[in-house]
């Protein structure tokens, strides 16, 4: 009974009319950026974080929960109709769905990756329901060193799921642990690599960073190649959005193998949204009978992948809100802001705020049910907007920047970190380091110190104690394996590409 | 040898190098304190060096590999273009107020894009300050002056 009378706590608190208010606001900007092509979910977040910060926490994450599945929604949108992904997480919608759009058939893969989305965001929001709290049960009974030794495994795994170059991806992860220790320490009170300036006693801002990389750095990107003019296949009407009879019944058994393989993808550290997808789609291509008819218009390469990557997307929530470790760049962001409402994450938060839990997830529930209604009348709006040019855009975005900056403390030290932090993005991009690791490295970095600490000073400075419990010596070990494992696939990779 | 100093792979290990080594430098006079007892140097000079460790082995492996992996061109016309928009915004929202920083944010921004065509960009430079001072200033509250007495 206590699973009903949560969830109907969740409801009257996501139902409250500026609650439902901001769910609103949150899935259709979403959805807007998700269609604009350079434009990620990521970028998204952090450019209107720094907006969230007079709202309560609850209608905060409303607000930005919907702006992240919203994008998923969306990014297929501009998947579908232009060969040109809004989200990497929609990449893999394009090789079946852009084939179906040239046949004059875009309104049918429009209709089911909208239904499909809808129907694995939901299952898998009932499994975050079902296992958060069990997690959490055990999570209670975690020390300094269990603490430790998850964060470290969350980075790993999202290191080694960000690029086929492992060192370069531990390397960022390090350099965003670095970042993190600017400021203040909290042990001791010394200012650490803050060259004087009163400000900077604070460390650098998640948000500036998130804005520098995500967002000024993929403008400078953006502008570096000429945009062509964008060609949009005219839809038709609510006829043809309909799938042949055999496609409707292949369509059920996609979406199903979608969804539980998002869903468990998601629940892990490192794997996102976009490895959900893209592992959906090779698994639809080994179950089929006929697999020469992917990449021509198969319905299932459309459905799995969608529904996998709003069920990873939404068991995503787990690890961020049961146990404070993100799994990838928007759960980092998720947690980020919690923090800044003054919540420390962890699995005591699901105690201690159960409002914000159940609410959330309630608000995710009633934001994907809007989300069919927002998607599917809606198309011809999105399929404007597409339309618009780059030029038009960038300056837009950049206002939006700077104003989200500089209100993160009224100070124009920010914008001046931001344009520095930009530049060094860019080179980022250029050099193929990726930022996310660097970002969960960020917001992980001060926790895991002071864990470290802990820990060593509980275990009078033996490093052993992290081999004591069972729990913490597990997942140390299963840390090693996965370096292991991805430093000899990297190996295999570069030998494989020399001989050709 | 010189065009092996250009590969994508050396960059990003000089990189790492440079970076680990500054914090782990900078940390040193913290006080590293006893693995019981951390100062505030011991995380970051440890960390700092593992990064210039693993700097040292891209770099090394990209030496090993010995064919390079040029890095592609960097495009300062966009780079510089929108890092002076911010920094042209930072220096006026505090000195003259919300109104000349945004129409200055805009209009040097559009110096990043070949493909700008200037009666457009003022009209986005018009239309996006005046949706900020209402959106921003008047709806949002944020603390800012429209423009100083």
């Amino acid at each position: 009974m206590d699973f009903l009378a949560n969830l109907s706590l969740g409801f009257s608190e996501a139902l409250s009319l500026s609650n439902i208010m901001y769910c609103v606001i949150g899935v259709v900007l979403g959805t807007f950026v998700g269609v604009l092509p350079g434009l990620g979910s990521v970028t998204a977040i952090s450019m209107l974080l720094p907006f969230t910060f007079g709202l309560d926490p609850l209608g905060a994450l409303i607000m930005l929960s919907g702006i992240f599945y919203g994008g998923l929604y969306g990014g297929s949108t501009a998947s579908i109709l232009l060969n040109l992904p809004g989200t990497p997480a929609s990449a893999v919608v394009a090789l079946d769905g852009y084939p179906m759009a040239l046949q004059g058939r875009a309104g049918v893969p429009l209709f089911m990756t909208a239904v499909a989305s809808f129907f694995g965001g939901c299952f898998g929001l009932l499994l975050v329901l079902l296992a958060a709290p069990a997690i959490v049960q055990i999570a209670l009974e975690f020390g300094p060193a269990e603490y430790f030794s998850m964060m470290l495994l969350g980075l790993l795994a999202a290191a080694a799921a960000a690029t086929d170059s492992p060192l370069r991806s531990y390397g960022m992860v390090i350099v965003g642990l670095l970042l993190g220790l600017v400021g203040t320490d909290i042990v001791s009170g010394m200012m650490r690599f803050t060259f004087g300036i009163p400000i900077m006693a604070e460390g650098v801002s998640f948000i500036v960073v998130a804005m520098a990389l995500f967002g000024l750095s993929e403008i400078i990107r953006n502008l570096e190649s000429h945009a062509k003019p964008l060609i949009v296949k005219p839809l038709g009407g609510w006829r043809e959005m309909l799938p042949t009879r055999g496609e409707f019944w292949r369509s059920i058994g996609a979406a199903l193998r979608g969804t539980a393989l998002g869903s468990f993808l998601g629940a892990l550290p490192g794997a996102g949204p976009t490895i959900a997808s893209f592992m959906a789609y090779t698994v639809e291509m080994r179950v089929s009978k006929n697999p020469e008819r992917f990449g021509k218009g198969a319905i299932e390469g459309v459905v799995a992948p969608e529904a996998a990557n709003n069920a990873a997307a939404q068991t995503g929530y787990i690890p961020t809100l049961t146990l404070g470790i993100p799994g990838d760049a928007v759960g980092a962001l998720i947690l980020g802001t919690l923090i800044m409402h003054g919540i420390a994450p962890g699995p005591r938060v699901i105690s201690t705020h159960p409002e914000l839990f159940w609410g959330l997830i309630a608000s995710m529930w009633i934001g994907n049910f809007l989300l069919l209604w927002v998607n599917i009348p809606f198309i011809g709006l999105w399929v404007r907007i597409l339309s618009i040019p780059y030029r038009q855009l960038y300056p837009a975005i950049m206002i939006i920047l700077c104003i989200g900056v500089y209100s993160v403390a009224n100070s124009s030290f920010q914008l001046v970190l931001l344009s520095g932090l930009g530049a060094v993005g860019y080179l980022f991009v250029k050099l193929d380091c990726p930022a996310s690791p660097l970002l969960l490295g960020l917001i992980l970095g001060p926790m895991m110190e002071e864990n470290l600490r802990r820990a060593l000073l509980l275990g009078r400075g033996n490093p052993l104690v992290f081999f004591e419990t069972p729990i913490s010596a597990f997942i140390l070990i299963f840390c090693a394996l996965l370096v292991l494992l991805s430093i000899l696939s990297s190996v295999r990779r570069s030998k494989k590409g020399r001989m050709v | 040898m010189l065009k092996m100093l250009t590969d994508k792979e050396m960059l990003s290990g000089l990189m790492f190098v440079l970076i680990g080594s500054a914090f782990a430098l900078g940390a040193a006079d913290y006080g590293m304190g006893t693995t019981r007892r951390m100062g505030p140097g011991y995380f970051p000079v440890v960390l700092g060096i593992v990064l210039c460790l693993m700097g040292l082995a891209l770099s090394g492996k990209a030496l090993w590999r010995r064919r390079p992996e040029t890095i592609s061109r960097l495009y300062m016309r966009p780079l510089l273009s929108l890092s002076l928009s911010i920094l042209a915004f930072a220096a006026l929202i505090d000195n003259v107020g919300l109104i000349a920083a945004c129409l200055a944010c805009v209009l040097i921004s559009g110096l990043a894009s070949a493909e700008t065509r200037w009666r457009e960009t003022i009209l986005i430079a018009i239309g996006m300050t005046a949706f900020s001072a209402l959106v921003f200033q008047q709806f949002l509250g944020l603390p800012f002056r429209l423009w100083v007495e």
